[in-house]
């Protein structure tokens, strides 16, 4: 009897586990085919051209060969993001054919997720009419030509993702800039609220949170979204008086 | 590209002398020195046999040894050596330990910390999957046994690309022992069932030890990981390192030094010599066998 329920608990607990990454697989499918880079997108065509001709992708030598810049995979991520001086304004994140899937996941669910979360953003900046203050780059998925395969045995790649490219300060500067009190107390206001709305993770440290050479900031790790957002991370990165302007927004979470 | 070298060592045949009494001091001595041992080598493959003598009833062997394992190609599902282009590096800690509980039976326990590195795919480490045994002798003589041996195969966390398949598992095999003039052999054939991945295997070894010295052995060994390919690659997708239909055939060299009664140093290297769908390379080993 009691063996019994045990075996109906455990039955029911795999299909509902095999159901609900059933779910999340095809819910990204279907979010990648719809932010497909389109037919007539401005550099469509060239990227078909510059990907028919080799399987860039495949590994650092390939992706040098193919003319893009030397980039090495980022620390945690694992994700190399490059540039080609033949597509000026666009940014590339990918991974290789020779890495590994990044947490046992194929790379579209991340690229799904992270377009998904910049329109989050876009439309939220618009509906606030915050757009002086914060920007979102826009993002295509791209999906590699069926041909050149990758070889047999490697892990390939089908997606990649094209980013349009921000103007953004140098690294240093930015931190020096999220320092200072440059940054106003409504500029932290707007941000609290976009953060806590968009439910964005992770992205309160100056490397996520870069300023364009605008004065704008740019919402560049859009891939977690709709979570319990880490509002304590930002506060080191702070001037003094901003830390304790933030710790009053902050205090209810 | 799995280095396990669950295979059999003659400290058993060292070790094969009477259990004598051991006063608490020697045994702070030894625990002392396997303590010892473990900090000074720090981290070698597992460079056990599984031998088919059983130790004196309450004999208690333990190896302690670190590995290090590198490669930059694999062998793919044609048997093609073809380079990774991700360098793959793994340091391993390994505890071996095997207690007589009766004369014709012992429980043996496997275990290990990895430290990976890839080149591109970035750190990992933890703990490998544990395998928890029981050895029953069933024919035994002056010099040969032959022994059953049973191991269950635990999870040692969720599933880490790289380091652990995270799946139980079992397997059943037997042993057979035996010492000539100068040294002794160890065979051994198994079945390994794994819960849905890797594949089932057929594993067997074969090891050789030759005294070169009273002191002094010389072993060669090669062990075959003979996998099905029934393994449900979909569900683990993810791994040139870890791939769920792999075949494997390992070497292994090795020099045992005792240095005292119970305490014995083993190094030595290892090479993969044959393999699908595994890493190719090889590395070396240290460590020391103390039983108590």
């Amino acid at each position: 009897m009691v063996a019994g329920s045990i075996f109906r608990v455990c039955v029911i607990f795999c299909l509902w586990s095999m159901t609900a990454a059933a779910n999340t697989l095809d819910q990204a499918q279907k979010l990648v085919a719809s932010y497909l880079m389109t037919e007539d997108h401005p550099i469509k065509a060239k990227l078909d051209a510059c990907f028919e001709k080799s399987r860039v992708t495949f590994n650092l030598e390939s992706l040098k060969k193919a003319g893009f810049k030397s980039s090495f995979p980022r620390k945690y991520t694992r994700l190399i993001v490059t540039k080609h001086p033949k597509f000026p304004g666009y940014i590339f994140k990918l991974y290789l054919d020779v890495q590994r899937y990044h947490s046992d996941e194929f790379e579209f669910v991340q690229w799904a997720s992270r377009v998904e979360g910049g329109n989050k953003i876009r439309e939220y900046i618009q509906t606030t009419q915050t757009a002086d203050f914060f920007c979102v780059p826009e993002a295509w998925i791209y999906q590699l030509p069926k041909k050149p395969k990758c070889p047999e045995g490697y892990m390939p790649k089908d997606y990649i993702l094209v980013e349009q490219e921000m103007n953004l300060i140098a690294s240093k500067e930015n931190e020096q800039l999220w320092k200072s009190n440059e940054i106003g107390e409504e500029t932290l206001e707007n941000l609290f609220f976009l953060v806590r709305n968009i439910g964005l993770e992770d992205c309160l440290k100056p490397d996520n949170l870069p300023f364009t050479d605008e004065g704008r900031i740019a919402f560049i790790d859009t891939e977690s979204y709709g979570k319990k957002v880490k509002f304590k991370h930002l506060i080191p990165f702070l001037s003094d008086n901003n830390q304790h302007y933030w710790k009053k927004l902050i205090k209810n979470y | 590209m799995r280095a396990v070298f669950p295979f059999s060592l003659n400290i058993i045949v060292f070790s094969k002398s009477s259990r004598s009494a051991i006063s608490s001091n020697m045994r702070l001595l030894h625990l002392i020195l396997l303590l010892l041992t473990a900090t000074l080598e720090a981290v070698t493959t597992q460079p056990h046999h599984t031998t088919a003598f059983i130790g004196q009833p309450g004999e208690l062997d333990t190896l302690i040894s670190y590995s290090h394992y590198n490669t930059n190609h694999f062998w793919n599902k044609s048997g093609n050596l073809v380079p990774r282009y991700n360098h793959f590096y793994r340091q391993a800690c390994t505890l071996y330990a095997e207690y007589a509980i009766w004369c014709a039976d012992s429980v043996t326990f496997d275990g290990g910390y990895d430290f990976i590195r890839e080149r591109l795919d970035g750190n990992t480490f933890g703990f490998e999957d544990f395998e928890l045994g029981w050895k029953h002798q069933v024919y035994s003589t002056e010099t040969a046994a032959l022994t059953t041996q049973l191991i269950a195969l635990i999870p040692g966390g969720k599933k880490r690309c790289s380091l652990r398949y995270a799946r139980p598992g079992f397997q059943a095999g037997i042993l057979y022992s035996d010492q000539y003039s100068r040294g002794w052999y160890d065979l051994g054939l198994g079945y390994r069932f794994y819960q849905g991945f890797p594949s089932d295997q057929i594993v067997a070894e074969g090891a050789l030890g030759y005294d070169l010295l009273s002191c002094l052995q010389f072993v060669a060994s090669i062990q075959l990981e003979y996998g099905l390919f029934n393994g449900q690659s979909n569900k683990n997708f993810n791994n040139i390192v870890f791939n769920p239909n792999y075949r494997l055939l390992n070497g292994k060299l090795e020099l045992n030094y005792r240095l005292m009664k119970h305490v014995t140093f083993v190094a030595g290297g290892f090479q993969h010599l044959w393999g699908r769908n595994s890493g190719s390379g090889g590395g070396f080993f240290g460590g020391s066998w103390i039983d108590f």
